[in-house]
Formats: C-alpha cells, sequence, structure tokens
C-alpha cells in the first residue's frame, strides 16, 4: 500500500511535469508532489532533508554556473565568441555552420550545455538573423551540440556532477571510458547536420566582423577580466575533477569571483541577475529528489534497475542496460529525474556491485546523449509540437524531431560501443 | 494592376525576376509584403525549452526584437533596389502574424489584384504532390484574389 501510494504520487507527478497543466511551471508540479510524499507519510522529514542535503555539491554547482554565465553573458562574452565563429567563416553559411558547431562544443565542454541551450541559442538567434540566414539549422545545431558535447568533461552537464558523486572517478578514469564516446558523438553529429542542412545553409554573408568583435566587448578591461577568470575557472574545473575536488565549491567560488569583478566594474545588473539565476530550478532539483528518495524508500527504484540489469552478465551488457535504461526514461519524462531514478536505483542496491561502474557510466551516457531523439529529453516537446501546429505556426520543429530520429540511435550506438569497449 | 509580392528575403530576385517574364510589370503597382512571422522566435523558444531557459535577460529580448526589424528592412530595401528598374510603381510594407494569413488579409485590406508567391517552401520538392509550401498552400486556399505560383527554373 505504501510502496503503491509512493509510485502513484511519482507517476503523477512526472505526468505533470511533462504536460504542464495550465502552463503549470515543472518545479511547482515537482513542489506539489513532494509536498504528497511528506503529508502521506511516503517520506519523513528528516529523510527529504537527508536527500536534498547530501547532495549540496550539486545546488552549488548549478549556483555556480549560473553566476558564471550571467557575467559571461554581461560582458558580452557569448556575443564575442559568436562574432568570432562568424567572422572565421570568411561569409559562407555553412562554415559558419560549423564554427557554430565547434563553439558550441566548447561551451558546453567548459559552461555545461545548460549555458549553451539558454543563453548561446538567442546570441546566435540574434547573429543569424542580422545576417539573414535561415535561423533554423543554426539554433538546431546548437541545441544538439549542447547534448552531444556533455560527455567531455565532469562539468559539461549536471548530470554528470550527480553521477561523478556516485562515481568517485577521477578525471583520468572518467575520460578513459568517455572521451573516446563524447568525441564520437560530436563527429556524428556534426556530420549528420553538415549533410542534412548542406543546401539550407549555402548562402553567403557579409559580415564586419571588426565593428561586432569591438561592440561585443563593449567595457573591454570588464571583458578581458571576465575571460581571464573563465579560462582560470575551466583550469580549476580539469584540476578539480583530477583530484577529485567538489565542483561545486569550485563553480560557486568562480561565480561568485567573476561576480565580485563585475561588481567592481559596476557592471551588475539585478534585472540580468534575475534572468539568469533561476530560484524554481533549486526548487525542481530539490522536489526530484525528495520524490525519488519516495520511491527509493519504497524499494520500486532498485526493483526497477535490478529488473533493468538482469540479464546483464559482464560490463558490456552492463553499459548497454544503463545506456538503454536512461535514454528512453529520458524520452519519456525528462534526463533530470530518469538519472536519478537509475542513481537511486542503483545505489539501493538493484545493480551487482561488480557491474555498477560500467552501469554507471553507461547511464551517464544514455542521459546526456538521449535527450536528442526528443530535444529537450521529454515527451513535452512532442505536446508541445501539438500546439504549435495547431496555432498554424509555420515552425520546422518536425525537421527537429526528424533529426533527432537520426541523431539519437547514432550516437548513442556510438557510445554505447566505445564505453563497453573501455571497460575491456 | 495592384499585384502584392511576398518577399522572403531568401529568393527576391529569383521571385521578381519570373514574375517579369509572366506579367507585364511596366504599368503594375507592386506592393512588395514583408512578414515577421512567429516560426523563428517558436524554434528559439523550443530549442531553449527546458529548466531554467523560460525567460530571456532583457537586454536580449530588446536586442532580438531590432535584428528582426533590421532583417526585414534589409530584405525589402533589396527586393525595391531589384524591383526598381521593372515596375512603374513600388511600395513596401512589413505585416506581422503568421504569414499566410497576414498575406491574404492585408491583400483584402488592399484591394490587390493578384498575389505572386513563392510556391515552395525550404524542404518541398520542386514537383509532385507536396511541392507547394506551407504558406503558399495556405494562401491559394484563402486568398481574397488570384494567386500566382511562381517555381524556381530548375
Amino acid at each position: 500500500m505504501h510502496s503503491a501510494l509512493a509510485a502513484l504520487i511519482f507517476v503523477a507527478t512526472l505526468i505533470a511535469i511533462v504536460v504542464r497543466p495550465r502552463r503549470i511551471g515543472e518545479a511547482w508540479s515537482a513542489a506539489a508532489g513532494a509536498v504528497l510524499m511528506l503529508l502521506t507519510g511516503a517520506v519523513n522529514l528528516g529523510s527529504a532533508l537527508a536527500a536534498i542535503g547530501s547532495e549540496w555539491n550539486l545546488f552549488l554547482f548549478f549556483l555556480g554556473l549560473m553566476l558564471t554565465a550571467a557575467v559571461a553573458d554581461m560582458a558580452g562574452f557569448f556575443d564575442w565568441a559568436a562574432s568570432l565563429a562568424a567572422a572565421a567563416a570568411g561569409g559562407s553559411g555553412r562554415r559558419l555552420l560549423f564554427n557554430i558547431f565547434v563553439l558550441g562544443a566548447v561551451i558546453t565542454t567548459f559552461l555545461s550545455n545548460d549555458a549553451t541551450a539558454i543563453i548561446l541559442t538567442p546570441v546566435v538567434y540574434s547573429i543569424t538573423t542580422r545576417l539573414r540566414l535561415r535561423v533554423m539549422p543554426y539554433l538546431f545545431a546548437v541545441s544538439f551540440v549542447a547534448n552531444a558535447a556533455s560527455m567531455t568533461l565532469p562539468i559539461s552537464n549536471p548530470i554528470n556532477v550527480l553521477t561523478g558523486d556516485r562515481l568517485r572517478a577521477p578525471l583520468a578514469v572518467y575520460e578513459s571510458h568517455l572521451l573516446a564516446a563524447s568525441l564520437a558523438s560530436i563527429a556524428i553529429t556534426l556530420a549528420v547536420f553538415m549533410a542534412v542542412f548542406w543546401r539550407t545553409t549555402g548562402r553567403r554573408f557579409d559580415f564586419d566582423w571588426r565593428s561586432a568583435l569591438a561592440a561585443a566587448a563593449g567595457d573591454r578591461t570588464f571583458f578581458r577580466f571576465v575571460l581571464a577568470g573563465l579560462g582560470l575557472l575551466a583550469l580549476a574545473y580539469v584540476i578539480g575533477s583530477a583530484m577529485l575536488l567538489p565542483l561545486g565549491v569550485i563553480a560557486v567560488a568562480g561565480g561568485g569571483g567573476l561576480l565580485a569583478i563585475a561588481s567592481a566594474r559596476r557592471r551588475v545588473s539585478s534585472e540580468h541577475l534575475r534572468a539568469h539565476v533561476s530560484p524554481a530550478l533549486f526548487v525542481y532539483i530539490a522536489a526530484l529528489f525528495v520524490l525519488v528518495r519516495g520511491v527509493q524508500d519504497a524499494g520500486i527504484t532498485a526493483a526497477l534497475v535490478s529488473g533493468g540489469v538482469a540479464h546483464a552478465r559482464d560490463s558490456a551488457s552492463a553499459v548497454v542496460a544503463g545506456l538503454l535504461g536512461t535514454a528512453v526514461t529520458s524520452n519519456l519524462v525528462n534526463n533530470l529525474p530518469a538519472i536519478l531514478v537509475f542513481l537511486s536505483g542503483a545505489q539501493a542496491g538493484g545493480v551487482p556491485a561488480g557491474l555498477r561502474t560500467p552501469f554507471l557510466f553507461g547511464a551517464l551516457a544514455g542521459a546526456d546523449l538521449g535527450p536528442n531523439l526528443t530535444p529537450v529529453g521529454a515527451l513535452s516537446t512532442m505536446l508541445w509540437l501539438v500546439i504549435v501546429r495547431r496555432r498554424g505556426l509555420e515552425v520546422s520543429a518536425w525537421d527537429f524531431l526528424r533529426l533527432g530520429a537520426l541523431v539519437a540511435p547514432l550516437t548513442l550506438i556510438a557510445a554505447g560501443v566505445l564505453i563497453a569497449l573501455s571497460f575491456r | 494592376m495592384r499585384i502584392l509580392v511576398l518577399v522572403d528575403g531568401f529568393h527576391t530576385g529569383e521571385l521578381l525576376n519570373t514574375l517579369g517574364r509572366l506579367v507585364s510589370l511596366q504599368e503594375a503597382q507592386l506592393l512588395l509584403v514583408y512578414v515577421e512571422g512567429p516560426g523563428p522566435r517558436t524554434g528559439l523558444d523550443l530549442v531553449r525549452r527546458r529548466p531554467g531557459g523560460d525567460r530571456l535577460p532583457p537586454h536580449r529580448a530588446r536586442e532580438l526584437g531590432e535584428v528582426e526589424l533590421e532583417r526585414g528592412a534589409s530584405a525589402l530595401a533589396e527586393a525595391q533596389n531589384l524591383a526598381r528598374p521593372m515596375v512603374g510603381s513600388v511600395e513596401t510594407m512589413r505585416v506581422r502574424g503568421e504569414p499566410g494569413r497576414a498575406v491574404c488579409d492585408f491583400a483584402a485590406l488592399e484591394r490587390v489584384d493578384l498575389i505572386a508567391i513563392r510556391a515552395g517552401g525550404r524542404d518541398q520538392p520542386l514537383l509532385g504532390p507536396r511541392s507547394l509550401g506551407p504558406i503558399a498552400r495556405f494562401v491559394s486556399d484563402h486568398s481574397p484574389c488570384p494567386v500566382l505560383l511562381l517555381r524556381a527554373d530548375r
């Protein structure tokens, strides 16, 4: 009875997150679900607080990322980088697609996939609109590379931080299992994009790159400080990952440092910070931890995961089980709840000790790459597309889904094979 | 004759040249219309649709509005330059809305005699059952006046 109630609340909450009834944000649906878990006794308050408190590293990491992205945006870093990509394209729309792709991969690697998908996209929209190019191929490129490149470093996706806290794998070990898979995913996604959009991006453009670069970095001193700060932060992330230091602390220290620079240069704007730092995201994540703790305490996550790995006999099959499990679940709900369920199940004894590491690496790859199937990793995209069609808007969003159907299986297969081989 | 030409900013030269070969433009009045449609913004919303991606920073929202205006103005200026040597009178107009509906509404309002529009969309085949783009299809279905669908010479 107890476990059935916890499962019911969990599933109902996930449906509310996906469907967004009456446009209620996912944070508030998740919070309502978490409160229900507490009220029904599926989780006690102490257990809920422990579930949230034990993930302090992830919360700090998100905060640090948001502050860093906000200051980088205030300094014009993203505009400058996109202008550089346009300048290097030499007037070729195709080369610009390639450059935007590379830029997205670099920003994802060092500032996370969310920074790429949320902050770089409007910048790319702006520059391609100004250059009178077709906007959609470039926006799609940014969105897809944000997922394709999100395995490269432990900081490239908050999900990696979450999984990394369980794996406790130093950078060398992490890269020995995931670097080849990450590079292969980026290369495959790029190749598909260049092939699919070859004709569409054939238009040439004129670009006054000198004035664009100068305009992007308006306050030169501030811009240089921020650029140097971002370089130092990237280095600190690499060193921290190698030494297994808490990445959340590094992120907050870096973001705080950049914010101090912005304050000293009188460049901080409260409306800018409000736009970048989203308290609702913290509510969403905290609520998800409570919800997952509820189903974990009821023994559901362990049962689910042990069912998924029942046929796994060796590392390779454990990688595949983890990868497929999170890839599929990420597209049904969202990759954050998906990975939480799998991590919880593995932690609660759902995976044999000898297969736990390959299973978790597979699960991480599935949660990072899987979202490219339905672009934001949720069924909600499908529902949204239906609404958009009803409104009669001409948007090539179905192209987006078709691209996902092409890119996601290819990258998942390549990643699965390469990660499995890394355990030989 | 008042002819409404939908300018998309990508195929203007091709569109006007084909129109000029088919219709005597010396006595015609061309109304070049650029529609600021919701498509690209909808695409931006789609790719930013993840937790934390709901709002654009205010400076970015302002900037996007400006570049959209710039794009429309530049597309219309280009079209006007190309059309001037071909016709007696050219007017330009920028309207907002879903492109197909906006063109039909504007054509009715301005009492135009003919709408000239590119037949194919971005991914449409040149010929066959799906060769009409969504905007051309909507305009063909709902136009208050005759519609000239112009295909690329291939």
